[in-house]
Order: structure tokens, then sequence, then C-alpha cells
């Protein structure tokens, strides 16, 4: 990458090392006048990255951001270390192939009237013709990858499980042998013995097709386990970032502790309420304010800026008390 | 189509295998189910659709009848130049009877031969108008509704703009400009109707167009005009296609009003509307000039009705047929 | 609080649900676990005689009331005051155009309680469930997921319920929500003594707040017994599958 201020690359040989395939730079999106989402940064690489939210906390509208199904107010979605706003239509096809997204719920991101075959084939043949025989080949194999019997591709959505049809979801993406796969919940509205299957899945195909993945969810444990680096967002910030392992076994932020002690556990001890769960209004001080036991006057008149501290970005005056363990569950 | 009855559900590759202890237990539940021979299943299902949709199928029976009228004409009618120009001032006015059974017209016309041969009249219209208004507003609504933005906000007042205006008057007013004639019904009235399903299809389109698939198939790269063709005309169609056919009895009420004013078709052309116009001042003294036209008009705007209620509820794909 | 005995649902001869012994005393919580098309919920309903279209046999008591014999009447003044049914998203039940004090006070009007002493009940009840009084004057649309079940459960205490039976009350709702939930639901059970009869496919949450399990799949009961000893040295194959399919995070010193 050179400076910001150059415009989009001349069609230079590939860049094989740094730039990850995907990643966004101080991303601040809105559908009307007040932002979802402000500044965020981050980058998706082979190693899979988490992003840990609420609802309503803007991690569903960065994604769109960063499928580019929505444009950034301010900021850049990078596709390879190059703008997508900027990207010469070529690239921006070879974009198009390489992020995938991964929506929640099957029912609604397969279309009711189409058999999963036809659902699977629609990525094959927006790129190139594909005879007919190729293509159905091309479907059995995905469906085989994901571990879908070759019968169900003449079915509609609708005569499919919760599981089957993820996996369909899933194989649809991979017919573009895309690089990225953007999970949006992946698992949350699926049974527990079928969620554990399709994290095996999920798993298997990073390795057999060296994937990236940006797992958006707010459950702590599937980012756990699929992601090395994990991102926190509260209200439309990131509050937290780094090695997911570092996270959960020792949160910075209170709400990242917040959202891990209130994980109920099998034989745990009963998941910690936090009592109030507003957002401060916004405009001065820090969002998570009304919510912290910690929270002081510095909290309520100043808006905490990102800062490194242990190997890890946090947004909190008062982080260093929260990894000494002020918070008391 | 595979001949597995099973609905979806268990048949995600079982993980754990059942315990033997359990499986003896499981008896009615997972195991031991044969699928059903194809033409049993065949039969089973057209039974179910059969009932579920008997309303939908009773109006398309009704309407199938009446087109079926309208087509045999020429060869149903007792007196066939009854349908046009033919006059027998002697025969004027007499009452039902084994020879008319609807009874004659002021001019002395079989009004049995003119009710069949207005069925074509008032079908046609029916059709042709339906057609072009759902031709233009389902093509204008469902760009406004999946392109949103600048497009949907200009296509959408202009449709309010046809909406200000009252439907009659409008037909009016047009019918005043072109003279009158079949053709101008028509055009008036697809004038007057196409701004509905343009403003349905929109609000369906759009909120179709926010669902998973569309925004998977933007991401695979799918050119949007195809991602309008094959996923958000098809997915709000079934709204439409409802609409048309609770509407299509209203156009034909509408072009009846229109004839009545007179303003639509004249006089040798067998329309109900018409004939209703022309039978209303006698309705005291010979009532059968009137009633039979009447009663045509209200048993296929009844049958539409009926068929469109039905597909309603056929259609709905997590509605009542479950 | 609630006994039931070879409860059996069947429809169209096929058994959907079936739990041969269920005992649950005041003060105490038990969970019906099990994955979709289990057939918990199917016994949850059965249980407040809600099933439709399906035929149930066998015992089922509730405070008293003798469910698949009651009449149509004892079982909806049962249902209304005794034993409440807490749903998955109660916000869709709640009447969009009345204030959640309003739709208090009506409740409490047909059960007599009227006035003074209304607003003192309500009020009470509302702060057993941790919600500030001052939900009492929004609409359902102004109060976030978790203050609409809580209020859900404030409502059936108010009514002086003694079982509450709560389909996934928490699946709808983020994590951290769904905690104070579960705080609540645990504070009703051990300081009101209300009996609680929970459906959960969540076993880690269910391990939180229900003394005994019922694990059940494909319509039967698979495994029952103390919460603890289920899920932690689970006897049925099919428990031990469910257990070990919960995602988890690494063990962390707490």
């Amino acid at each position: 990458m050179t400076t910001p201020s150059t415009p989009p690359a001349p069609p230079a040989p590939p860049v094989s090392t740094s730039p990850p395939v995907l990643a966004a730079d101080g991303v601040t999106l809105a559908y009307g006048p007040v932002p979802v989402v402000h500044g965020v940064s981050l980058a998706v690489d082979g190693g899979g990255t988490g992003l840990i939210g609420e609802s309503g906390s803007g991690k569903t509208t960065l994604a769109r951001a960063l499928l580019g199904l929505l444009r950034p107010r301010s900021g850049r979605v990078l596709y390879g270390g190059a703008d997508l706003a900027g990207l010469p239509r070529r690239r921006r096809a070879e974009f198009r192939a390489a992020v995938q997204p991964v929506f929640q719920d099957g029912s609604e991101a397969l279309d009711p009237r189409m058999s999963i075959g036809a659902s699977i084939a629609e990525g094959l043949t927006a790129h190139h013709r594909l005879a007919a025989s190729a293509r159905r080949a091309r479907v059995a194999e995905l469906m085989a990858d994901v571990g879908l019997e070759p019968g169900l591709a003449t079915r509609r959505p609708h005569r499919l499980s919760g599981g089957q049809r993820q996996r369909a979801v899933i194989a649809r993406a991979l017919a573009v042998r895309p690089r990225v796969l953007v999970l949006d919940e992946p698992t949350s509205a699926l049974d527990v013995t079928v969620q554990a299957r399709i994290l095996d899945l999920l798993e298997g195909l990073r390795a057999g097709h060296g994937l990236g993945y940006l797992l958006i969810t707010h459950n702590l444990a599937v980012v756990d386990r699929l992601c090395r680096t994990s991102h926190v967002m509260f209200a439309g910030r990131v509050v937290e970032s780094g090695p997911t392992g570092d996270l959960l076994a020792r949160p910075a932020h209170p709400y990242t502790l917040a959202l891990r002690d209130a994980v109920p556990r099998i034989g745990g001890p009963p998941p910690a309420a936090g009592g109030r769960t507003e957002i401060a209004p916004a405009g001065s001080g820090c969002p998570f304010r009304l919510r912290c036991p910690l929270a002081d006057d510095t909290c309520r008149e100043l808006a905490p800026d990102p800062r490194p501290l242990l190997g890890r970005t946090v947004a909190c005056h008062r982080a260093e008390e929260v990894l000494d363990g002020a918070v008391r569950r | 189509m595979t001949a597995s009855p099973e609905p979806a559900g268990p048949a995600e590759p079982a993980g754990p295998a059942e315990p033997a202890g359990l499986a003896g237990l499981a008896g009615p539940t997972g195991l031991g189910r044969r699928p059903a021979r194809p033409l049993r299943l065949l039969l089973r299902r057209l039974l179910r659709t059969a009932r579920a949709d008997v309303l939908a199928a009773a109006g398309a029976v009704l309407l199938l009848a009446i087109v079926a009228c309208a087509l045999l004409a020429p060869w149903i009618a007792p007196y066939p130049e009854d349908g046009g120009t033919a006059t027998h001032p002697t025969e004027a006015l007499l009452p039902p009877s084994a020879d008319h059974w609807f009874g004659t017209d002021q001019v002395g016309r079989d009004i049995l031969s003119r009710v069949l041969f207005g069925a074509r009249t008032s079908l046609f219209i029916a059709v042709a108008v339906l057609g072009l208004a759902a031709a233009a507003g389902v093509t204008l609504g469902v760009v406004a509704g999946y392109a949103g933005g600048w497009i949907r906000d200009v296509i959408m007042r202009v449709t309010d703009v046809f909406l200000a205006f009252p439907a009659l008057l409008l037909s009016l007013a047009l019918a005043v400009v072109l003279q009158p004639s079949v053709t101008t019904v028509v055009v008036a009235l697809a004038a007057t109707w196409w701004p509905w399903y343009a403003r349905l299809t929109a609000s369906v389109a759009q909120s179709v167009a926010t669902r998973g698939y569309v925004d998977a198939a933007r991401c695979l790269g799918v050119p949007a005009p195809l991602i309008v063709f094959r996923h958000v005309l098809p997915n709000s169609a079934t709204p439409v296609a409802v609409q048309l056919s609770l509407d299509a009895g209203g156009v034909i009420l509408t072009s009846a009003a229109l004839s009545y004013l007179g303003i639509g078709v004249h006089d040798p052309t067998a329309e109900w509307g018409l004939m209703v116009q022309q039978g209303q001042t006698l309705f005291t003294t010979d009532w059968w000039v009137v009633t039979f036209p009447g009663l045509a008009i209200l048993v296929t705007a009844f049958a539409f009705n009926v068929l469109g209620e039905g597909l309603r509820q056929a259609l709905d794909p997590r509605g009542a047929t479950r | 609080m609630i006994e039931i005995r070879d409860l059996v649902v069947r429809a169209g001869g096929r058994v959907i649900s079936s739990v041969p012994e269920l005992d649950l005393a005041a003060g105490r919580c038990t969970a019906l676990v099990g994955e979709s098309g289990s057939g918990k919920t199917t016994a949850l309903l059965a249980t407040l005689g809600l099933v439709e279209g399906a035929e149930v046999t066998g015992r089922v008591t509730v405070c008293g009331t003798e469910v698949l014999t009651a009449s149509e009447r004892a079982l909806r003044d049962l249902r209304g005051a005794k034993a409440a049914l807490v749903m998955q998203s109660p916000q869709a039940a709640l009447n969009p155009v009345m204030r959640l004090g309003t739709l208090m006070r009506r409740a409490l009007a047909r059960h007599g309680v009227k006035g003074a002493a209304a607003r003192a009940r309500a009020h009470e009840a509302v702060s057993a469930v941790l919600l500030d009084p001052a939900v009492l004057r929004r609409y359902p649309h102004q109060v976030s997921g978790g203050q609409a079940q809580r209020f859900a459960l404030a409502l059936a205490l108010a009514l002086g319920a003694d079982v509450i039976a709560a389909d996934e009350p928490t699946s709808a709702l983020d994590v951290t929500v769904q905690a104070e939930v579960v705080a609540v639901l645990r504070r009703l059970r051990d300081e009101r003594g209300l009996a609680l009869l929970l459906v959960s496919h969540d076993l880690a949450l269910v391990s939180t707040v229900a003394d005994d399990v019922v694990v059940m799949k494909d319509g039967r009961v698979v495994e029952s017994g103390p919460t603890a000893r289920v899920l932690t040295e689970p006897a049925h194959p099919y428990t031990r599958d469910l257990v070990a399919a919960v995602p988890r995070l690494k063990e962390v010193e707490l």
C-alpha cells in the first residue's frame, strides 16, 4: 500500500503477501442522519476474525458494507488493500466472487421458489458460461463438499431442515471460489447438535478451501472456536479487540467482561446480570457509562479513544483496573 | 422430486446413531416407514390440494363455464344473429318463455343470446384492461421497489398523480377525447388501474429486495435485471396475481358503468353494462330486460372474486394451507 | 403444583409428545429440554390444556385442576390466575395501543382488584421483577425485549400465579438481557415460591435455573433427573451428545 491519496493501484502484479483480502479502515455507516457504525477498522485473514456484539450494535450493518452492499459514509472498505469505491471494473468483478455472505436463517437466505440445486448454481453462471452438464456436476460436487445428499438438489428450501438449508447457503457461497466468507450468525437459528456439525463443516472448509472468515455473532463460544482475532462492538463502536483467547480470558473492557459473564455455562455459576442495559445518549462521554460499574466523572465527560494495551486495543479509561479485576461479579 | 414422503427435518445426516435400547421403543416415529408409492402420493396430494383450494377451484370452474359460454356463443346461442345487428320489432319485450328463456328486448332480440355474446365483450375488456394495467404497473413497481432511491421516488410520484384522479372521471375525460368504443373503454380503464398495481408491486418488491437471497445474488455478481427477473418478480407475483383476479369483477362493473353512462360500447355490440343501461327504465314493467345481464355481471364478478380469494389462501406460503 | 401421569399427545395416529411422569412442587423449577421436534413445547401446552387438533390422554393436575377433563371455563380461570404462560416474544402479545400500566390494571380489574389496591399490587409486582415502575407508563414498543419479558412475568405475579410455564423465554434475547431474565426467574422461584416449568433448547441456560431436567427426543422422554446429575453425568447417549454439542468457552480463570 502507498499513501491514501494515490489513485487506485495500476495493474501491478497481485501482491501475494501483506494486505489482507478484506479490511475496513475507519468505516462509518449510516442509514439516516445518525451513524450506526462509527469509524471501525478491522481486517479479515486466514486466522478468522470475530465480530461480537448484541442486537443493535451495528455488526450486521458493518457486514453489509464489507460485502459491498452499503457504501460507507466515511472511511474505506479495502479489498486486497485497494479502496472498494475506486476499484476498476475487472477487480470489482473479482471482489464480487472473492467475498461471499453466509446469512442467518436458511429459509430467508434461499429463494423459496427455487430448487436447492438452482440456488447453489446461481453463482456458477453469474461470472462465466457453463454447460448444463458441467453445472450439474459442479453442483453435485459442492453439495458433497458441504455434506448434502445429491437427491436434495431438486427440493425447495421449505422441504429441508434448518441445518440442511444452512449447508446449501454455504455451498452457494463456495460456488464462486471465494477467499472470504462473511458469516452472519451462521448457527444461531439451529439446534445445538446441528450447530456443532455446521461449525465442524466450517472448520473443515477453511482448511480445504483456504478461506478467511469474518464471523458475526453474539455467541462468544462460537467465536472462540473459529476466530483467532476478535472485535467487540458496542453501540456502533469497537470497544475492544485483540486475540480471542486473551479477550475472553481477561477482558480489558467492562462490556467484554459483562458479555462473557452473562453466558450461561453447564456446571458454572448463574450468569451475571448487569442491571441496566441502556446505551448512553450520543454526544459526550463513554457510551457504556450507564452500565459500567466503574464509571466516574471522566467517563461521563470524555469519550475514550481506542488505545493499545497488552497486545490488544481497548476504548476504556479504566481498562487497567478492569484487567486487575476491579469489576466483581 | 424424490419419492420420500418425509417432510423436512429428521433428514439431517444423522449424527449419533439411535441407541439400540431406544430404537425398540421408537416404533411409529422414526423407523420402518416405507416410502409410499408415487401414485398414492399423487392422489393424496391432489386430494389435499383440492380440499385446501376448494374456493379457488369453485371460482375457476365457474369462470371456465363463463369463458366457454363466451367462446361458444355463436354455436350455443339460440338466435346467433341477435348478438349483432338483427332486430325483430314484432317480437319486442316478450317475457321469458320456452322460445326466449330470458325474454326479448325493446327491439325484439333474444336476451339469452345477447347475454352470451355480451360475455365475449365483457371478458375481453376485463382481460385486456388487467393485462395492460398489470404489465405497466408491475414493471414500474418492481423497478421502483428494487432500485429504491430517486428512481423509486420518481415512479411513485407519477403513480400518485394518476391515483389523484377519480377513476371514473379520468375514464370519462378519455372517453370524451377518444371515440366511444371497446378500445376506448380498455384504454381508459387501464389508465386508471395501473397505478394500483405499481403501488402494490413496489411495496412488495421493496420488502422482497431486502431478503437474504437477493443480497446473496448481488454478492454473487448476478446482474441487477436478472435479479429482478429471477428473484424479485416471482416472489412479488403472488399478491399481484390475487389482486388481479379480485379486480376483474371490478373492471367488468366499471366498464358496465361506462357503458351505462353512454360513453363505452354502443348499441349493436352486446355488452352487459350497456344492456343494463338500456333496460333500466323498463324495470318496473319488463323486469327481464335488465335482470339477466345484471345477473351475468354479478355472477362473473363473483366468480373472479372467489377465485381471487381462493388464490390468496392457496398461494400464501405460510398461510391457511398449512 | 403440577402433576403429570402418562401424558400422551397424538396427532394423526402418531405420538408427538409423551411424558410418563412429572412432579413439580412450589419453589422448584423443572425444564423440558430437547431439539426442535422433540415435543417439549407440545408437552408444555398440553399441561395448560392448550393443545388443539390432537388427541391428549393421561392425567394432568395443575394447582388442583384436572386439566384434561376440566371445562373450557375452568381452564380459562386457571390460566388467567394460577398458571401463567410466558412466551418467547411477549411483545407480540401485548396490545400495542395500551400502556403497560393500563394493561395490568385491566387484568387486575377482571380479578376484582381496583383503585389503590391495584396500583399497589402493580408496583409491587413490577419491582419484584427488577423493573423500574416507570415502565408502567410506557407503550409496548417503547420497552426492550427483556423488559417486555419481565413485564409478562410481573403480570403473572400480580394476578397471583403459583405456576409459570415459560416457552423459550430468553431465546429471542441478547445474552446480557437473558442474564437479567434468568436472575428474575431464579428470584421468583426462591423468594416467591413459584413453580416454574421451563421449555428450552439451551442446556447451559437450563443448568443455571432448573432443579430438574427432562430430556426429550422425538416425542419421548429419554432421561430425567436432577439437573446437576443429568448434565454432568448424563446416563443416556442422546443426553451425552446434547451436552457435548453445547459450544463452550475454553476454561477461563474466573
